[in-house]
């Protein structure tokens, strides 16, 4: 009992060091962002265009027609919202970083997260923060608050069940980016990993009923499980809980972070560094 | 007994690498069918340094000093051997380790481009757990020896390439190391900024007692700083010792550099000793070293010499002789 006192009290020292250590990195961000005012506005301006689109897409295809797969526009939103959410957390913590994983490996810079006392990972997610996806992330929040006005507003439970499924979504998300950069380390210049996985999280917007046949409504929940990454965490929040997927969204998650852990760990010791 | 702070044993790495042909054709078919290589970076190193050592490590491109090093900060795994540093096997990668140690590499950069040089060192205070009076004593104490208190607040960008390597070290020693792999630290500088780095390194390792080991192409840093070097070559260790013995054991014989007042022929030369270097008017000859002064006075009195000067072996051309007489595999 006294042993596992002290671990959990070691695990929220680590998880505090690591928001300290980050806090640092995006403070530097911001202040790198400034220092060219110009980049700053355009790269703010872009974000809030491209979010912008997401939305647009959505209203005009709810212009034309009543309902897909059963989602009014209302709830399609919600989709959209969580999709959001999930996207714009994984991109702060580690994606724009692993979006140039592979000119790290080439130019050696890895090396150098690899002496310091933190876990890799969360060098290379820091070292590039991009404070910009707060944007994707404000949209979200403005979708959802639309929602409860309109609507009511979900019980305590709802709330705790969509935070978690959230939070699965993000492990998942990012569990698949890291399993599929291990291959980088054989190959070292493959950037095509990263633009593969957006275009496979890009499905995450969308209603899983949208998946015709068995094959794909099966990949779509396991290997490319791309309804955790908006759709389901979408349904919990709507309280149309599907208590199969709720159990099966946490088995996915779990699997998948237990595999990017195994691989990038059999990965890291395969390493050969750049040239001397 | 006491532990020596790092100890390596039979330390062996061995890369795989696929042979390409040349040209986009070769490239092409070289994804679908390509040849298996082995080399062997490094195949068997053994050695241990003690605390507060300053230690060269030399060697030739590609003789395997960077996979060493990378393999002694825990970047690399061996293909097999024992690494032991501080008490720790460095590709375990334990926090308890990486902050007792650091490494820097002349040709990559921790510091942020485009901000001063304080916010990394404010990043690695964060990063390596320093305390604030620690951090406060360490940064004063380091700007002071560097000379970098008015530059601290510059974009890193605007700086001269001399100047950013004494804020890299800096950024480095910030966590007070108790050991520190510096991997050709002077590479690139001008011939001032270089005196700089070593008076510095040499200070800081008297004051400090943190064990350094150094890897540089430029002499005169092994000179001025190590008592000691390691020399390897083709992945072996082929001198391990104090580099006044090295001289000692190598260089047999002394540089008689004469000028003539008339032109000579080489052939002249030849009886009194080996003709290194020869000019109508000026040669440079190897002589034993048991013989140079009755050589010397040979010279004088049958040949129209105008000068003669008799020098020592430079350590430039005792490693060089080491390393040509190490690639034949015998030593």
């Amino acid at each position: 009992m006294k042993r596992m006192v002290v671990s959990m009290s070691n695990i929220f020292y680590s998880i505090q060091r690591y928001f300290v250590v980050f806090w640092r990195y995006l403070r530097l961000a911001l202040q790198v962002r400034l220092a060219y005012r110009a980049s700053f506005f355009a790269e703010f301006s872009i974000n809030v265009l491209s979010a912008v689109s997401s939305l647009l897409f959505i209203e005009f295809l709810y212009a034309n027609i009543p309902a897909v797969a059963g989602w009014s526009h209302d709830e399609a939103l919600v989709i959209l919202a969580s999709y959001f959410i999930i996207q714009s957390i994984s991109w702060l913590f580690l994606m724009s970083g692993m979006w140039r994983f592979d000119y790290m490996l080439r130019i050696g810079s890895f090396d150098r997260m690899l002496v310091r006392p933190m876990h890799p990972l969360a060098l290379i997610g820091f070292s590039e923060i991009q404070p910009e996806t707060v944007v994707d992330f404000s949209l979200a929040l403005f979708l959802l608050g639309r929602y409860v006005f309109l609507y009511s507003f979900p019980p305590v439970w709802i709330i705790i069940l969509y935070i978690l499924f959230l939070f699965f979504g993000v492990v998942i998300l990012l569990s698949f980016l890291v399993i599929l950069r291990t291959i980088n380390f054989k190959t070292i210049n493959t950037w095509s990993i990263s633009i593969f996985v957006q275009d496979i999280s890009n499905f995450g917007r969308y209603p899983r009923q949208i998946f015709q046949g068995k094959l794909f409504r099966f990949l779509a929940a396991t290997i490319l499980p791309v309804v955790f990454m908006g759709a389901v965490p979408a349904e919990i929040f709507l309280g149309k809980v599907d208590w199969w997927y709720v159990v099966f969204g946490f088995l996915t998650a779990a699997v998948f972070f237990l595999s990017a852990r195994f691989l990038w760990n059999r990965a890291l010791k395969s390493y050969s560094s750049a040239s001397s | 007994m006491k532990q020596p702070i790092i100890d390596i044993q039979n330390l062996r790495k061995t890369y795989t690498y696929y042979k390409k042909p040349p040209g986009l054709l070769g490239s092409l078919k070289s994804l679908f069918h390509r040849e298996k290589l082995l080399t062997e970076a490094v195949k068997e190193v053994n050695f241990s340094i003690e605390q507060g050592e300053f230690v060269g490590f030399l060697g030739p491109n590609g003789a395997g000093k960077t996979t060493t090093l990378k393999m002694l900060s825990g970047i690399l795994y061996p293909t097999s051997g024992k690494v032991n540093v501080l008490g720790f096997t460095p590709w375990d990668r334990k926090p308890e380790f990486q902050k007792q140690f650091s490494l820097v590499m002349g040709q990559k950069n921790q510091l942020w481009w485009d901000l001063p040089a304080m916010e990394t060192f404010l990043l690695n205070q964060t990063i390596y757990e320093i305390p604030e009076k620690v951090f406060r004593a360490s940064l004063k104490e380091l700007s002071e020896l560097l000379e970098i208190q008015d530059i601290l607040t510059i974009p890193v960008r605007k700086l001269s390439l001399g100047q950013r390597m004494k804020c890299e070290l800096a950024a480095a020693l910030l966590h007070q190391p108790k050991v520190l792999f510096l991997d050709e630290p002077t590479i690139g500088l001008d011939v001032t900024s270089q005196q700089n780095i070593r008076t510095f390194l040499k200070k800081y390792n008297e004051q400090k007692k943190t064990t350094i080991l150094l890897t540089s192409h430029y002499m005169d840093d092994i000179m001025e700083l190590c008592k000691r070097v390691i020399i390897v070559n083709l992945g072996r260790i082929v001198y391990d010792g104090s580099l006044q013995e090295l001289i000692d054991k190598h260089a047999d014989y002394k540089l008689l550099k004469i000028t003539f007042t008339q032109e000579m022929k080489r052939n002249d030369l030849k009886k009194y000793g080996k003709v290194s270097e020869f000019a109508p008017k000026r040669a440079v000859l190897h002589v034993a070293k048991a013989q140079y002064k009755k050589i010397a006075a040979h010279i004088l009195e049958e040949l129209p010499v105008d000068d003669i000067f008799i020098d020592e072996v430079s350590v430039e051309e005792v490693i060089r002789d080491i390393f040509a007489v190490t690639k034949t595999g015998t030593v």
